[in-house]
């Protein structure tokens, strides 16, 4: 089976995944990502703000980005809601 | 003399007494050994069992599978437990039961075991409060997947590990051999293989856990007990 890497950035730090993970195709490894980035924002957005970004990238094994997916969390109050968030441009952060 | 079932010896003492008939009594069970490789099946979901198996080295897990082909792997079973003891009274059984590694195993026929139990019959209390703490583990489990974040899951599954298997001296220090797959350990916790191997990423970075090739080592127990929350009481070892 090939390998693929899985880089997460979680809205803080940047972890480049150095071991990899067998899977048996590029959309196995697009799912994997997908599971991973739910369940991990479904642990951290309770615990850590309002404002939240998370974003992976899966490299097959020449390090070639094969898909990328990402999560940006918000909650906004009633008040705030006068730009959707997309066009702040804090995505561009990154 | 060592006999094969000495590690059954071993883990049931390690759960409650054991007089020397008893120790007699399990030593003259008629066993017939097999080995399984890394993956293959030893019981089949559905399949109805005349027999039990005892687990004499390597490592079993039990495991269900959802229709869509998701799996739930339920529970690790290291030399001297019997994974399947419940198929002397439900025969038909609901889990699958593989092997995580290349493994020795003795199966013993139910009949055996009855005949066993009934000139013993105090031997059925030790082998009802296996079950029962079997079914104690779940009970655990259930609540660490349903509540705990991924970092206690996976440290409270390594303190277990090393708990059951400092009671039976298959420990050297904190270092212990556990042949669990990146993916058997993600379908334990109910994880993605990726997630699990950052926390398992993450436990390592902060000095607690070192786990490569089936081969783990608790580097700090006070700190990683902690983050699991683990209470050993669960596991009923004091014999209480």
């Amino acid at each position: 089976m090939p390998r693929f890497y899985f880089d997460l950035y979680d809205g803080e730090n940047f972890a480049p995944d150095p071991q990899g993970v067998d899977l048996p195709s590029a959309d196995i490894a697009k799912q994997e990502a997908t599971r991973t980035l739910s369940e991990i924002a479904a642990q951290e957005i309770p615990v850590n703000g309002s404002r939240r970004l998370f974003r992976i990238v899966v490299l097959d094994e020449s390090r070639t980005i094969v898909s990328e997916a990402r999560i940006d969390f918000h909650t906004t109050l009633p008040e705030n809601t006068g730009k959707s968030p997309g066009d702040r441009g804090e995505l561009d952060d990154l | 003399m060592i006999y094969d079932i000495d590690v059954l010896i071993a883990k049931l003492e390690a759960i409650g007494n054991l007089p020397e008939e008893h120790r007699q009594a399990l030593r003259n069970l008629p066993l017939q050994k097999a080995s399984v490789e890394r993956g293959h099946d030893v019981v089949m979901d559905g399949n109805i069992m005349t027999h039990c198996c005892i687990v004499l080295s390597g490592m079993l897990h039990r495991h269900k599978t959802m229709k869509d082909g998701s799996r739930q792997v339920i529970s690790f079973h290291p030399a001297g437990d019997i994974p399947d003891l419940q198929s002397l009274h439900l025969r038909k059984v609901d889990y699958t039961l593989s092997a995580t590694t290349r493994s020795q195993i003795a199966l013993v026929e139910h009949s055996a075991i009855r005949d066993m139990l009934h000139n013993q019959p105090k031997l059925t209390d030790l082998m009802w409060r296996d079950t029962l703490i079997d079914s104690a583990k779940f009970l655990t489990w259930m609540m660490l997947v349903g509540q705990a974040s991924a970092e206690a899951r996976m440290a409270h599954l390594f303190c277990e590990i090393y708990t059951r298997l400092n009671a039976v001296g298959d420990v050297s220090g904190y270092a212990f051999a556990f042949p669990a797959t990146q993916s058997d350990i993600a379908d334990a916790l109910g994880m993605s293989i990726v997630h699990a191997n950052r926390t398992l990423q993450m436990l390592r970075s902060e000095s607690l856990l070192a786990f490569a090739n089936g081969q783990a080592e608790i580097l700090d127990w006070p700190r990683l007990s902690r983050l699991a929350q683990f209470d050993s009481s669960y596991l009923h070892l004091s014999g209480e």
